[in-house]
């Protein structure tokens, strides 16, 4: 890691919003982030590089950038995993449009939720403007392991929590970062996690909502990371004692595998887009240890036919929504006006459901086999329907 | 160390227990109090069988009388890896087994565990972790991946993990580790584990916050307990 830092006399103030950041700490990309400086004639860029050795460049891209947008006095923090000078230039352009325009709310009513990153989503699905961030990136609270391998950090660790409102319900929110780490959970952000679900049960609020996109455990605090999870399963079971719905969405790049993926299923109830993939172990995973005969990872039409959202949602792990985000939203209204119900009875009843999967599927080594026992005719086209027609099957 | 001598260790007679499909089940009895016991052996992969026998096994002692007391002994290799197993939803069994585990405790049972051989990645979430206090003997394995394989994921070299994890508990296997971060209460000998849980059911449960306060007070984790309160207290 290397830490570069600049200063240029800066006598205007042209920006009106701060604590805000632009990109994502991955590689070929950065993370900025844009402060209130406490010199008011300063403009302060700090830099924090996987990459030693560019100085050279960083000034001339940083003095180009201050050049000509005049930026006046401010502190930017750039948390860099590579990027070339062009994604730098891009992005310092971009923090600096939305802190001029003064963070404007964008209309996300036709946008798909998987091009979306962690915060667009939580905004994308709430009630407008209703979003209030807790320990958000300005805070900087951050993993205190990567650094010692000597891995780049971001200011909120890879998840995004909050309080919120849904059609007027207040509801406390978590969504994963999946471009950073791919959304693997650590001590910093399983921590989060952890915090807003026995936030919700002390406020009881109406909803607690996950916003799943993770591989799971983050290796390089491994240990840690694991323990969060179990950490993580039992706030999530205290809320279901307490009544409150505990809803997820996997709908994302990553899907929601290992841990996450168990946390899936511990919720009351998890939407899933066609996209969406879930499981313990990653088809990788399993291709690494048993071979490719066992699982062909790149075979993709397998790999959904045996953890994706349409098998999910068949097998009644899962509700199933198209990919828009409207049809999301309108998903997770349904199930936040649904009870949730966890007590002895419904305990058996998924026992007796679990145990007749397991005797049905004596002989199913494929989805479509699973299909088939399920009852849907035409269980070999079931991957080629669009959303409407697969939807109108499940019915 | 084997099931077999542990449980003789533990309970001599006072015992009665099968083995089937690398599921423990019995009870047995020690210093006038019944403990239903459960577990992995063999240093088995849990599959979505044995979760759901697991599973079965502690709803119907609930059913019976919510108030028992349940030792989970833990030797797993892990999570099945197989794609059938994921194909039929491990994920939603393991969820099943961790309500159930969960249910329980809320409704008065005392639930300890004691991993006495490994205790490696998603088999250790769905089953010991649950309990209210885990234990371990001095020579369990306690790992969510190995050093060598987390070498070649995160491309970092073996000789610069194993370095560091001499001095950090955040990603290298070991049950000291475990206990530095707060998960494993204390590494305890068998002649001592079970005086130690008549002690535990004289007390009151741990609260939620259990594992993430010790882990403060022993500096495994540093972080997690300040930003937990600081994020209820919002």
């Amino acid at each position: 890691m290397e830490k570069l830092q600049y200063n240029f006399s800066s006598k205007t103030n042209k920006l009106s919003e701060f604590g805000i950041t632009a990109g994502v700490v991955n590689s070929g990309n950065l993370e900025i982030l844009l402060e209130k400086h406490d010199k008011v004639d300063e403009l302060f860029i700090e830099i924090n590089t996987t990459v030693p050795g560019f100085a050279a460049v960083w000034q001339a891209v940083i003095s180009d950038f201050v050049a000509k947008y005049a930026v006046g006095a401010c502190k930017f923090t750039i948390n860099d995993c590579g990027a070339t000078p062009a994604i730098v230039s891009l992005r310092l352009r971009q923090l600096y449009e939305l802190a001029a325009s003064g963070n404007q709310g964008n209309d996300y009513s036709n946008s798909r939720y998987l091009e979306l990153n962690a915060r667009e989503r939580i905004n994308a699905l709430v009630d407008g403007g209703s979003f209030t961030e807790i320990m958000p990136a300005i805070n900087k609270i951050v993993s205190p392991h990567l650094g010692q391998l000597d891995l780049p950090v971001e200011f909120d660790d890879g998840v995004i929590i909050g309080t919120a409102k849904i059609s007027g319900k207040p509801v406390y929110i978590a969504s994963q970062n999946y471009a950073f780490m791919g959304g693997a959970v650590g001590e910093v952000n399983g921590a989060k996690l952890s915090g807003i679900c026995l936030k919700a049960l002390k406020d009881k609020v109406s909803a607690m909502i996950f916003l799943l996109d993770s591989g799971g455990v983050r290796l390089h605090e491994a240990n840690a990371g694991e323990i969060a999870i179990s950490e993580l399963i039992a706030a999530i079971i205290q809320l279901k004692l307490a009544s409150i719905p505990v809803i997820g969405i996997v709908a994302g790049r990553n899907g929601a595998f290992g841990g996450i993926g168990i946390v899936s299923q511990c919720l009351d109830a998890i939407i899933v887009t066609e996209n969406a993939r879930t499981s313990v172990s990653g088809p990788e995973v399993i291709e690494t240890v048993m071979g490719v005969a066992e699982y062909d990872s790149s075979d993709r039409a397998l790999v959904w036919r045996t953890c994706g959202g349409r098998h999910r949602s068949i097998m009644g792990d899962a509700f199933y929504s198209s990919k828009q985000i409207g049809d999301i939203r309108q998903k997770l209204l349904e199930l936040l006006d649904k009870p949730t119900l966890f007590n002895e009875k419904t305990l058996l009843d998924e026992y007796q459901q679990l145990e007749q999967r397991l005797i049905d599927n004596q002989n199913s080594r494929d989805g479509i086999d699973v299909w088939a026992i399920a009852g849907l005719s035409n269980p070999q086209q079931i991957p080629d329907l669009s959303d409407s027609d697969f939807m109108e099957l499940l019915k | 160390m084997k099931y077999q001598d542990l449980l003789q260790q533990l309970f001599g007679n006072e015992i009665n227990y099968s083995v089937d499909n690398n599921v423990l089940l019995g009870d047995a009895a020690f210093d006038n109090q019944q403990f239903s016991l459960c577990g992995i052996v063999d240093a088995a992969q849990l599959d979505n069988v044995m979760s759901l026998k697991l599973a079965k096994f502690i709803l119907d002692k609930v059913n019976l009388d919510p108030k028992f007391n349940l030792l989970i002994f833990i030797d797993t290799g892990g999570q099945k890896t197989s794609r059938q197993a994921e194909l039929l939803g491990l994920n939603r069994y393991f969820a099943h087994l961790i309500k159930v585990i969960h249910y329980a405790r809320a409704k008065g049972a005392r639930v300890f565990s004691l991993v006495y051989g490994s205790a490696l990645g998603g088999a250790f979430i769905a089953a010991g972790l649950n309990a209210e206090k885990v234990y371990a003997l001095a020579e369990a394995q306690i790992a969510v991946m190995w050093l060598e394989a987390m070498s070649r994921v995160t491309k970092i070299p073996l000789v610069r993990l194993e370095e560091l994890s001499k001095s950090s508990a955040i990603f290298a296997p070991g049950a000291e580790n475990f206990v530095k971060l707060g998960v494993i209460d204390k590494i305890i000998d068998p002649a001592a584990f079970l005086p130690q849980i008549i002690s535990d059911i004289g007390g009151a449960a741990p609260s939620i916050n259990h594992w993430r306060e010790l882990a403060d007070v022993r500096g495994g984790r540093t972080l997690a307990n300040k930003i937990v309160s600081q994020v209820i207290n919002d």
